[in-house]
Order: structure tokens, then C-alpha cells, then sequence
């Protein structure tokens, strides 16, 4: 067996370029999953870049005295005009907007520019600004009248933008946050009175429950994607088996006298090894260069290790099935194709792409025993509990579905004069 | 190049499962993934430890229900933990008087978004409650209410050339992203009868035949191309009249599907050109395929990906290309002049994979 399994080897390596593209390829996905969600759902995200033009066309001094000027005709007590006047001079809503925009944390990830509002639109339409806010002219008297004398506001703030997207979208959340606070006060302002009492405000947090580390969305990305590469090395190794087979390299092998059982073993174990070492690259890559698993303990790493080995088994297994099955099957593309399902409904079932918890619960119950699924629940638990106990059943598990894909691939496999 | 698409068309006619079966699987899988129902729910258990939990857990219960996407349940500590600590849920919500705490054994994006949402409602109600002292909050909180139904400030988002922004609709993209996605597979799988029939013997006895060059790959190609529009056609008319989604200008929708299969079925020809055997291919192929919609951006909203790296890297697919065009005629009702650009693009993808594709084919002994 020793033979057939240097055999495999070699003929891996002599296939340098697509065991390349099979360990590296896991590596860059992942790397460019993290890019594209990291601290997207911060606030402090570096990955939003937005730029925004704020077209400022009201005219505070005018608006006010305009508004002054029609506090005076209207037919009420001096005193009141007094106070009315006073307190209109007290608000400037565009300011607060604008000031609100200058804070300078906000402004690290939304740079803001004040521009004219034919500039604004030619900067949209080019691609430079990715929105802009407009405020009217007439918002000054508006908001006035509204607040003081309880008219219905007619003039909005305008969020313009070209379509719809992703910063749009955090833009709208932002600035209809502040507005909603904005507009609170101002109703408490009008409800309650000036003898606001300070409220005492949530204190809010997290808590993690006890005993349990956290896991993040990168560990479940390299999580993600290393059994899901992993599961495409059985579909590779089975893809060799076509070419050994129109190369007669098969029945010469068979013609030596040798047991055709050491051909699909030696298969079984290169798959091992080199979905063993595929994963292991993964994790070390990835820890190296974006220190995915932080401050980990080296018992929590031998046990990665031990998971990653009965996963590795587990995919020979599938390898050896997947062996048996092209040498009785004619159609190399047939093989190919109903390999490629496989993997893929794997892939989708057992959470690799995206995570189960959205999917209905039949799905979530049968993503548990799909080996990749499996697998994947069990290092999160790892990560997050490092308890030994937690391992021993889905190990048993791996390992039980290792021994019944190879019996399969064994039973199945082609008796001599029959390939 | 008619008997080579004709042989082909035999090939697969004498053996029909397989194709078929490939194809009616693409289809099924198309439709329950195109469909899903995407907007992801979130469960999030309600607890109160306070002697009048009961009390605590119902006034917050109130006023934490509608949201769109966070469903909140009452439940007891011991329950909530565990099923945290399982897994089996992202995140649990400690309640009390006036605050809260937030019980997670992850650090998934969907906590943020329910830390958001539970922390405005918190602090609303702190200072609703300041605000009424010892008065009725109940009240108060109506007259809240009628006052913030014509606020002082209000916000609206307009188009730059006036009008609404057509909501993005999510599910589109996806739904065009997978239909496309999965008929890269088959058509795929098709175009690497070139390579089969090279290793078969059958590409030089073509080649001894007074069939040209030029009709024996357009034989082949064409063929494929009929598959992979074929399968997206079924996809799309089902789509469109059993399940009654309104993919807009359905001719137009056609079109691109047509020019996308002609990119693509060139992009399959590159890859034949590189790799040496069809089993190189099959290796090749479906593992490459997954990563492009992702790295195109096809399974997030637009302009999550803001890297440029990454962005030439999608652009240089027909995939990112195809689902814009698709997505601006179904859901912005975009002209012919609209979508040109991306019909370019994908065309000049289309040239140039299967100039070099061809040309590394024949390059090698």
C-alpha cells in the first residue's frame, strides 16, 4: 500500500499548480470575506467610505427676522412676542445638523463637504459624493413656526442620492437617528416644559454568559471556508481517479497482481493527508496574518488540531466513496457533475456559505449531521467552551461516517474484469 | 459546425438523465434559493430576575415588539442561557427596571444590530420617564406621540433627479445572482467537451474531416451556449409566470441572459485553455465558481465591497456584470441605453477569455 500511496502523492505533486490553487485559494477567500465585512456593522467602521455634500441653501438671520417680523403682526400679548422671540433666537436647526456632522468622531468615517446644490448633483452623478443632504431654504422659518406656534412643518431635510446602496442606507440610519433625538426633545420640550429631571439612562452592555469565549464572524469564515475546501479535495482526488482510468493506469494496476483494495486505500490516505495539511495551512495562514483565534491556549489549539484530523478523515472517506463510484460509473463529466452537487449541497447545508440560524429548523437539524456542518458547529463550541466533553461525540460521529463511506466505497468498488 | 452541434445534441439525447438530471437539480436548486425569503429573523429571549419579573417583562416586551426583523421572547434566566451557550440562539436580553444587559456567546453582526434597537428603545423610555416625574407616563407618552406625528424636523430621501429612490430590493439581485450563478456550472461542465473529445481521440479525426476549425469550436460552444440559456430560460419563465415575480422587461432580460452566456461560455473556454486534461477542469472549475459571486458582491448589497483590489477582481466576470444589468431592468426600469455598458463589458470579457482561451487550446501539443 506504501506505493500507491507515494503514487497519489506524486501525482500531486506533480500537479503543483492545482494543489496550489487548493490551498491558497481557501486563504484568499477568506481574506477578502474579512475586507469586505470588517467592522462593517462597527460604527467605527474604516470600511464605509462616504462622502457626503451638505447643501446648506437656509438662511438663518433672514429666516429669523422674518420670522421676528411675523411675530409682530400677529395678534398677541407683547410679553409673549417677548418671550417667543427670545426663544426663536435661542434655535438654529440648521446648525445643530451641521454641528452634528462636524462631531469628530463622525466625521473620521463621514467626511462631509458643503457645496452648492448644482455642484453636489454633478459630484453624485460622477461617482464622487455618495449623497447629499439638503437643507432648505425656509427650514429655519419652519422649524420655528413649528416648534413656537404649533403649525405643521412643510419644509424636510432632503437625503439625495442617485440609488440606493449600502452607505445610503447607513447615511438614512444615522441622520434619522439624530433627527428622531432631535425631534423627542423638542416634544418633550413642548409637553412636559423646561423642569426636565435628568433621566437616568440604561446603562445597556453585554454580558457573556459564563464560562463561554465569544466567536466572531472571522473565525466562522475560516471555519467556513476550510471545511468547505477541504470537502472539494475528495471531489479532486476522485477527478484523478477519471484520468487514471482513461490512462489505463488501473487495469495495469490490476494486471501486477496487486490487490485493487491498496489502490483506493492509498487513495484514501493522500486525501487524508492532503486535506489534513490544506486545513492546517488554512488556520495557520489565517491566524498569522489576521489573528483570527486571539490569545488561544495551546490546549486549545491540539484540540483544533484533533477536530481538523477527524474532519480530514472524514473527507477520505468521502474521497474513497467518490473513487469507487467514478470507476463504476462511464461518464467522467457524469461523475463530475453529481460530485460537484454533493459538495455543494454540503457546502449550503452544512453552513459554509452562510449561517444556518436564518434557515428553517429542518435544515438547521439536518446541517448537524452533515459532516462539514458538523464539524463547523463543533469548533465554534470549541472556541467557545474549550470543554473536552463537548468533542468526544461528534469525533465518534466523523469517525462512524468514515467507516461507513469506506465499507460503501469497498462494497461498491469494481471486482476484478469489470472496470 | 452544424453535424458538430448535432453530435453533441446526439450525445446527450442518447444519454439523457444526466443532463437532464444536472439541469433539473440547477432548476430546483435555483428556485428554493432565488425564493428564500432573505430577511434574516433573529430570536432574542427576554428574561427579568426582578422580584416583578412579570410586570418587568410585559411593560418591555411592549415596547421592544416591531421590529421587523427581531423577534423578542419571554423566557426564564436558566432557559435563555443555555440556549445562548447552545448556540441554538445569538443573543438574550437581561431585563430590569430601567436597564438592561445584553447575554451573547458570539460576536455575530445581527448583536449589533439588536443592541441598537433595544438601547433607543431604553432611552427613549428613560427619558419619557424623567420627563413625567411622577406623573403618568402613559399619558405623557400618547401625547408624545400625537406631537411626533408632525415633528418639526422631518426627513425625506429623494432621487437627485427628483422623485423616490425605487427601494433596493435584495432579493432580486439574489435572485438573478443564483440563476446565473448555478448556470455557470452546467455551462461549464458543456464546454469541457472540448477537452474531452481532445483526450478521446474524436478533436483529430475532426480534424482529418472537412470540418474548419472555426465550425468545430463554434459547433461545440454553440451548443453550450444553447444549454446554459436553455436552463436560465426555464429558470426566469418560471420565475416570471408560475411564481409571479415581476422581472420587469422580460426581452430585456433575455438579452443580457444571452450575453451572458456567451461571456461566460468564453470564460469556461479560457479556463479549458489553461488547465491540460478535462479532469483538471472538473477540479478547477467547481471550486473556482463559488468564490466569484462572492468576491463580485453578488450575495451582499451594492457597494459593500469598497475594496478596489477586490473590485477589479469581480469586474473581471461576467457574473458582476450580468446581475447589475438584470437587477437595473427589473427593479429601475433601465432602457437599452442603460444597460449598455454592462452588455460591453461582458462582451469584451467574452472576446478576450475566448481569444486567449482558443489560443492556448491550440498552442498546445
Amino acid at each position: 500500500m506504501g506505493s500507491f500511496l507515494k503514487k497519489d502523492l506524486l501525482v500531486f505533486w506533480r500537479d503543483r499548480k492545482e494543489v496550489l490553487l487548493a490551498l491558497f485559494l481557501p486563504i484568499v477567500i477568506i481574506v477578502v470575506l474579512n475586507l469586505a465585512f470588517s467592522g462593517l456593522f462597527d460604527n467605527d467602521a474604516e470600511s464605509v467610505n462616504m462622502n457626503v455634500g451638505i447643501v446648506d441653501e437656509n438662511e438663518h438671520s433672514t429666516e429669523l427676522e422674518q420670522f421676528k417680523l411675523r411675530l409682530q403682526e400677529m395678534d398677541i400679548l407683547e410679553v409673549e412676542k417677548e418671550a417667543l422671540i427670545n426663544q426663536a433666537s435661542a434655535i438654529k436647526p440648521s446648525e445643530l445638523i451641521v454641528e452634528f456632522f462636524n462631531d469628530p468622531k463622525l466625521k473620521e468615517w463621514i467626511p462631509y463637504e458643503k457645496v452648492s446644490e448644482a455642484e453636489a448633483i454633478k459630484l453624485v452623478e460622477e461617482g464622487d459624493l455618495d449623497a447629499i443632504i439638503k437643507i432648505p431654504e425656509g427650514f429655519t422659518y419652519d422649524v420655528l413656526s413649528s416648534l413656537l406656534l404649533e403649525e405643521d412643518s412643510s419644509t424636510p431635510i432632503s437625503i439625495l442620492a442617485a440609488e440606493q446602496s449600502m452607505e445610503l442606507n447607513t447615511l438614512q440610519n444615522v441622520v434619522n437617528d439624530f433627527i428622531d433625538t432631535l425631534n423627542l426633545q423638542f416634544a418633550l420640550g413642548s409637553t412636559v416644559g423646561a423642569d426636565l429631571e435628568e433621566p437616568v439612562l440604561p446603562q445597556g452592555g453585554r454580558e457573556v454568559v459564563e464560562g463561554v469565549e465569544t466567536f466572531n464572524i472571522s473565525q466562522y469564515f475560516t471555519i467556513a471556508m476550510s471545511t468547505l475546501f477541504a470537502l472539494f479535495i475528495a471531489q479532486t482526488v476522485a477527478m484523478k481517479t477519471v484520468t487514471e482510468k482513461r490512462e489505463r493506469v488501473f487495469n495495469r494496476i490490476l494486471l501486477t497482481n496487486s490487490n485493487p483494495l491498496e489502490y483506493l486505500m492509498g487513495k484514501t490516505l493522500a486525501t487524508f493527508f492532503l486535506s489534513m495539511i490544506q486545513m492546517l495551512v488554512t488556520f495557520a495562514v489565517t491566524q498569522l496574518f489576521l489573528d483570527v483565534f486571539p490569545g488561544k491556549s495551546l490546549a486549545f489549539w491540539v484540540g483544533v488540531i484533533v477536530i481538523i484530523a477527524a474532519f480530514a478523515l472524514t473527507v477520505s472517506g468521502l474521497s474513497a466513496l467518490f473513487t469507487s463510484i467514478t470507476l463504476i460509473l462511464n461518464d467522467s463529466n457524469a461523475a463530475s457533475g453529481i460530485f460537484t452537487m454533493i459538495v455543494m449541497s454540503f457546502g449550503v447545508l452544512g453552513g459554509s456559505f452562510f449561517p444556518l440560524q436564518g434557515l428553517p429548523v429542518v435544515f438547521q437539524k439536518i446541517g448537524e449531521w452533515i459532516p462539514n456542518g458538523l464539524t463547523q458547529t463543533v469548533l465554534i463550541k470549541w472556541i467557545q467552551l474549550t470543554s473536552v466533553q463537548d468533542l468526544i461525540v461528534p469525533i465518534i460521529i466523523l469517525i462512524v461516517f468514515f467507516m461507513a463511506c469506506l465499507v460503501i466505497a469497498v462494497t461498491i468498488f469494481p471486482r476484478r474484469g469489470r472496470v | 459546425m452544424y453535424p458538430v452541434f448535432m453530435a453533441q445534441w446526439m450525445k446527450d439525447k442518447r444519454k439523457p438523465y444526466i443532463i437532464l438530471l444536472f439541469i433539473g437539480l440547477s432548476i430546483i436548486a435555483t428556485l428554493i434559493f432565488g425564493d428564500i425569503d432573505r430577511i434574516e429573523q433573529t430570536t432574542a429571549m427576554v428574561y427579568s430576575t426582578e422580584p416583578n419579573a412579570e410586570a418587568v417583562e410585559e411593560k418591555w416586551l411592549e415596547g421592544l415588539n416591531g421590529h421587523e426583523t427581531i423577534d423578542f421572547i419571554i423566557s426564564d434566566k436558566e432557559e435563555a442561557h443555555e440556549q445562548v451557550a447552545e448556540g441554538a440562539i445569538d443573543v438574550a436580553i437581561h431585563l430590569m427596571e430601567n436597564d438592561y444587559r445584553l447575554i451573547t456567546s458570539s460576536d455575530m453582526p445581527n448583536i449589533q444590530i439588536v443592541e441598537q434597537y433595544v438601547h433607543k428603545v431604553f432611552t427613549e423610555e428613560a427619558q419619557l420617564e424623567a420627563a413625567a416625574g411622577d406623573g403618568n407616563t402613559e399619558k405623557l407618552r400618547s401625547e408624545l406621540d400625537s406631537y411626533l406625528e408632525n415633528p418639526p424636523i422631518q426627513v425625506q430621501t429623494e432621487s437627485i433627479d427628483g422623485g423616490e429612490i425605487p427601494n433596493y430590493d435584495m432579493g432580486m439581485q439574489l435572485l438573478f445572482g443564483f440563476t446565473l450563478f448555478i448556470a455557470m456550472f452546467t455551462i461549464g461542465f458543456k464546454v469541457n467537451g472540448i477537452s474531452g473529445d481532445k483526450v478521446s481521440g474524436i478533436w483529430n479525426r475532426l480534424i482529418l474531416s472537412p470540418v474548419s476549425k472555426t465550425n468545430m469550436y463554434i459547433g461545440h460552444l454553440l451548443y453550450s451556449f444553447c444549454v446554459g440559456f436553455l436552463q436560465m430560460l426555464i429558470v426566469f419563465l418560471i420565475f416570471h409566470y408560475v411564481m409571479g415575480y415581476d422581472l420587469g422587461n422580460l426581452s430585456m432580460i433575455l438579452v443580457i441572459t444571452a450575453v451572458f452566456t456567451l461571456s461566460m461560455v468564453s470564460v469556461a473556454m479560457l479556463i479549458t485553455g489553461i488547465v491540460k486534461t478535462p479532469e483538471q477542469f472538473n477540479m478547477v472549475y467547481p471550486s473556482l465558481i463559488p468564490m466569484i459571486p462572492v468576491i463580485s458582491g453578488v450575495y451582499m448589497l451594492p457597494g459593500t465591497i469598497s475594496n478596489p483590489v477586490l473590485q477589479f477582481i469581480g469586474d473581471m466576470f461576467p457574473l458582476s456584470h450580468g446581475v447589475e444589468a438584470m437587477t437595473d431592468v427589473a427593479l429601475f426600469d433601465a432602457g437599452w441605453n442603460d444597460i449598455a455598458l454592462p452588455i460591453a463589458l461582458m462582451l469584451l470579457i467574452g472576446v478576450f477569455s475566448m481569444g486567449i482561451g482558443i489560443n492556448m487550446v491550440e498552442r498546445r501539443k
